[in-house]
């Protein structure tokens, strides 16, 4: 019948367009798309994800050579939630969870040509590490946030040569660090001074003694410690005491930390774009590490305010580089 | 083909990143506001203690922020003596007037043993006119009789984190009263000075004192409560003993990372009676409360990028019970002289009647203000805003028709301009409406060169109103008869004879001052040495005087109309140096001081000088010893020409870490010397006088 085979064909010339298109949209199978999984799409994780566009963008602007440049791959931000489709995403794919949430979410249970742990916390990698041994199973790496206690504490003595009694306070999650900031504290030539707190509560009034026997506060990123509740009592404190903070985040330098060196999200973003091309174009990832990339913050106002005189933020970024290893 | 970036749907997540964190009558008012803070005080736990992705890159309030920053001297176009917690530790002083005696340019004085008066470069009575006093930002200046009721104040040393005085002008940034200076006492923040501290003091003049402070934190919200009780005897020729107790609360409630609410009150009640024993009339008792009430919203984006609305209302009432004198008594003290009733042919026959006044009044001030700090590039920050302001007294037996009051309506903006390192000019000004005043404009401009990091040179000049009070507009102070009738008085031999009709013309116009300086402000010793010299100059017109009688009215017993001019000239320093054990503060002040209008003696006393030292021995033991001079100075209002006065102080304290608290035992001594020196009057003798202190903190 005629009329029944031509409108087979029509179908199969349908069927046959609609996968050409398809295949247009979603990239070649063959390709690798970069699937970002976040615990939600929006705030920081979808300036990551952006930023991560980007900078792919920019790293494919010369490299044709690239097979997934000229094919174009997708880069696709998902949630946890959307996550538990595995159907949905593609075939070949470089998985990328943002934070910990994300991380732990995935670790060991979706396949994946390669996994980028980033958004992550050190310790919160290498918790992950031992306890969900599938994650090496595939290639996996890891880009952490922030910056080595190495970095801090050499702008620390950059930035405030004649100040060598530091002051730390460590919480729960931060008391694993002691022997490593003592170590490395030792190698700077500085004399840290660590205080412990068990919880919230005790903050306030364990600041009130470090600061009288230090003459610098080195703060170590810990929730306990750090928070929205205790940041007004510490830096208040620590300026009453005309005690200069030195920070790990761009929100502690806002709010009133004297200095600080971060990864910022856009330079943490590229970093992890530049290993997930790298890994798409040699096949290797490099190891867990720090982003490169660094920014130094000061506080004009309350370096002014305490009577402090430094070089700018741009000439100290430019020493610690030098001293990058 | 471009990429894509696709954005899954996204369904509530179970991770939300900041859930992680939950986060007598006063006496016994106190005692359970101090339980429930103590309660709220309990410990707040993080639910997870692990690190994570918002530690790095959440939100945090800016808590460093332009209000809350001390700008350094040496950027500051103004002479201003920051009284910090090193010299407040240092200082012999146990009060906050006694504190401001550091101050180059500053006289103290005790009207009475229940009243304090501080002034800068004199010209004041009683109520020191001339001077704004702003507690946390809020004016506590007096809307009836002007100035600074000191014994008003819900506030003790134990509260004060800070006192910042500007010695100068500065109407274009506070409004008018911002006449001679400013006072801004900044109060301990919850967050920088949490825990629990209690000081009684005990000494001469039967002086009981007792505070009792705690700050902590629940939540969001922080929180401090201070409860005070005092009680002490006065001079021995006045009417002056004194009990007065007061609660005062501060809190701060971070409502997100960029908004917070401040929130204060305070109540004091006090018995205050007053009167001179020797002068049989006014000699009365005394109830005097006060309260204010204060609510902030302040969102601040970053360092130099803030807003804020402000809203108080603070309140103050005195209730008199006047005791009974004879119209002989008031006459011989209208006069200067004894004065016989029958003697005069209007009360000829009539029986030597009893008499009174009424001092009694309430006082309210209500004000809203706008405040927008801003920063427009690297090289200008300005802080603008505009206000409301409403003045209401209720006083029949001092104001006429009993009652008045006056609304203020203000804009300002003041701009800080630093086109290169060296330079930074400050230009401001205020404009504001007061009702049947008028509109009045305070300008004023800043230059600081900075010569080296630490060192500059300054140029100030300004323009500046203030205000005559709601007393000295609307006066009237009649005397009554037992039966409440209006006593019409006569003119007794010695009054000031008025030739003046009682009209719009009598009501006085605002003082102006137009002043001009010229400073230093170095930083030398490796910053252990800081020095601020001046030289300046003052033209100050239409200041507001009063005379006893009116003989136009002939129920005056006051009145007040625009009188002298002054002219004052001369130099001053403030030296402060902090090394080791080593803490030493000089303030000395020279004025020649020119004045127009019919009196003879200078308002101004010619030297004043303050002295410090303190050194911190081993094992927590200081010594201070302060020494003072204060030159010839004619007070005026109900005050007497007095000759120089100096005096030496002593402190000694001892500090005993005692876990889980310390404890600071200190005893001071007032005119070590007992030197012969009279306060205010001469017959007001500010003798030696003996305190003990006990502070426990922890």
């Amino acid at each position: 019948m005629p009329g029944v085979r031509l409108y087979r064909h029509g179908i199969m010339l349908l069927v046959g367009f609609t996968t050409l298109i398809g295949t247009m949209l979603t990239g070649n199978a063959a390709a690798h798309a970069f699937v970002l999984v976040g615990p939600s799409d929006t705030g920081i994780y979808r300036s990551f994800a952006q930023d991560f566009h980007q900078a792919l963008e920019a790293l494919c602007h010369d490299r044709a050579d690239v097979h997934f440049c000229a094919e174009g791959p997708s880069v696709v931000l998902t949630t946890i939630d959307t996550l538990g489709h595995p159907s949905r995403l593609p075939a070949h794919h470089v998985l990328i969870p943002l934070g910990i949430a994300a991380s732990e979410h995935v670790a060991g249970r979706i396949g994946a040509d390669a996994t980028l742990f980033t958004l992550i916390p050190r310790p919160a990698y290498k918790r992950l590490w031992a306890c969900c041994p599938s994650v090496d199973d595939d290639p996996v790496s890891a880009l952490f946030v922030g910056q080595p206690f190495a970095k801090q504490l050499q702008l620390l003595a950059r930035l405030l040569p004649n100040r060598t009694r530091v002051g730390v306070l460590l919480g729960p999650a931060s008391a694993t660090h002691a022997e490593e900031l003592l170590r490395i504290g030792r190698d700077e030539g500085l004399e840290l001074r660590l205080t412990t707190v068990a919880e919230a509560s005790e903050v306030g009034r364990k600041t009130g003694r470090l600061l009288r026997e230090v003459d610098v506060l080195f703060a170590v990123a810990d929730p306990t410690v750090y928070n929205r509740t205790t940041i007004s009592s510490i830096l208040l404190a620590a300026y009453r005491h005309e005690i200069p903070v030195i920070g790990y985040s761009q929100a502690l330098v806002q709010a009133g930390a004297t200095a600080g060196v971060f990864t910022g999200i856009d330079q943490l973003a590229q970093s992890a774009a530049a290993v997930a091309f790298d890994y798409c174009a040699t096949g290797s990832l490099s190891a867990p590490g720090y982003a490169a990339a660094f920014t130094v913050r000061l506080n004009p106002e309350v370096l002014r305010s305490l009577g402090l005189h430094t070089d700018d933020a741009e000439a100290l970024q430019r020493a610690l580089q030098d001293r990058a290893p | 083909m471009p990429f894509r970036v696709v954005f899954r749907p996204f369904h509530p997540a179970p991770y939300a990143p900041h859930s992680r964190l939950r986060s007598n009558t006063l006496l016994v008012l106190s005692a359970g506001l101090l339980a429930i803070t103590m309660v709220l005080s309990a410990p707040v736990q993080a639910d997870d203690p692990s690190v994570s992705e918002w530690d790095f890159y959440g939100d945090l309030p800016v808590v460093l922020h332009a209000t809350r920053l001390q700008q350094p001297v040496a950027d500051t176009p103004a002479s201003i003596t920051v009284i910090d917690q090193a010299l407040i530790r240092a200082s012999t002083a146990a009060t906050i007037p006694e504190l401001l005696r550091h101050v180059a340019g500053f006289q103290v004085a005790y009207p009475s043993g229940n009243e304090a008066t501080a002034t800068y470069h004199g010209a004041a009575d009683q109520h020191a006119r001339t001077l704004q006093v702003l507690v946390d930002g809020r004016s506590v200046y007096n809307p009836l009789t002007g100035g600074m009721l000191w014994e008003t104040l819900a506030l003790t040393l134990e509260d004060v984190d800070r006192i910042e005085v500007i010695r100068g002008p500065n109407a274009a940034a506070y409004g008018a009263n911002a006449f001679f200076g400013v006072i801004n006492i900044v109060t301990k923040d919850p967050a920088k000075f949490p825990g629990t501290s209690l000081r009684v003091d005990a000494g001469s003049r039967d002086t009981r004192r007792t505070h009792l402070r705690h700050a902590g934190q629940a939540g969001a919200l922080q929180y401090g409560l201070s409860a005070f009780y005092e009680e002490q005897s006065g001079f021995d020729t006045h009417n002056d003993d004194l009990r007065a107790a007061h609660v005062d609360f501060k809190g701060n409630l971070g409502l997100s990372s960029r908004d917070a609410l401040e929130f204060g009150f305070s109540y004091r009640e006090a018995e205050a009676p007053r009167g001179l024993l020797a002068r049989h009339i006014e000699i009365r008792d005394r109830d005097a409360d006060s309260q204010h009430q204060l609510l902030r919203w302040r969102r601040v984006d970053a360092v130099d990028d803030e807003m804020q609305i402000t809203l108080y209302h603070n309140k103050e009432r005195a209730q008199d019970k006047i005791f009974p004198f004879s119209l002989s008594d008031y006459l011989s003290f209208l006069s200067g002289a004894h004065v016989k009733p029958e003697e005069i042919p209007r009360y000829a026959g009539r029986p030597d009647q009893i008499v009174g006044v009424n001092y009694n009044y309430t006082a309210h001030r209500y004000d809203l203000e706008f405040q927008r700090i801003q920063r427009l590039n690297d090289a200008l920050r300005v802080v603008w805003g505009g206000g409301y302001r409403e003045d209401r007294a209720n006083a029949p037996g001092l104001l006429e028709g009993g009652a008045a009051s006056r609304s203020q309506r203000r804009v300002f903006a003041n701009a800080e301009w630093q086109p290169e390192a060296r330079w930074l000019a400050n230009l401001g000004a205020m404009f504001e409406d007061h009702d049947e005043v008028g509109d009045f404009f305070s300008p004023r401009l800043g230059i600081a060169y900075r010569i080296g990091v630490r060192n500059s040179l300054r140029a100030v000049a300004s323009r500046a109103y203030r205000m005559p009070t709601l007393l000295e507009y609307r006066t009237s102070e009649p005397v009554f008869w037992s039966d409440g009738g209006i006593v019409e008085l006569i003119e007794a031999p010695g009054t000031i004879d008025l030739d003046l009709n009682r009209s719009a013309s009598l009501q006085p116009r605002p003082e102006r001052i137009d002043a001009y300086e010229i400073g230093f402000f170095g930083q030398f010793a490796d910053q252990r040495l800081s020095a601020d010299v001046k030289f300046f100059y003052k033209d100050i017109r239409h200041v507001v005087g009063q005379a006893k009688f009116d003989r136009i009215n002939r129920r005056e017993l006051r009145t007040y109309f625009n009188r002298y001019t002054l002219r004052h000239q001369g130099f001053e320093t403030q030296l402060l140096y902090q090394s080791g054990p080593h803490f030493a503060s000089l303030g000395y002040s020279y004025v020649d001081n020119r004045q127009e209008g019919g009196i003879s003696h200078t308002m101004v006393p010619r030297h004043t000088l303050s002295t410090l030292y303190a050194h911190q021995f081993p094992k927590a033991l200081q010594i201070s010893l302060g020494a003072f001079y204060v030159d010839t100075m004619q007070w005026r209002g109900e005050g007497q020409r007095l000759g120089s006065t100096q005096w030496v102080d002593l402190k000694i304290e001892k500090g005993l870490d005692l876990r889980p608290g310390r404890v600071t035992l200190g005893f001071s001594v007032h005119n070590l010397f007992d030197v012969d020196n009279a306060t205010f009057r001469t017959e007001n003798q500010d003798d030696r006088r003996l305190l003990a202190t006990a502070r426990l903190e922890f």
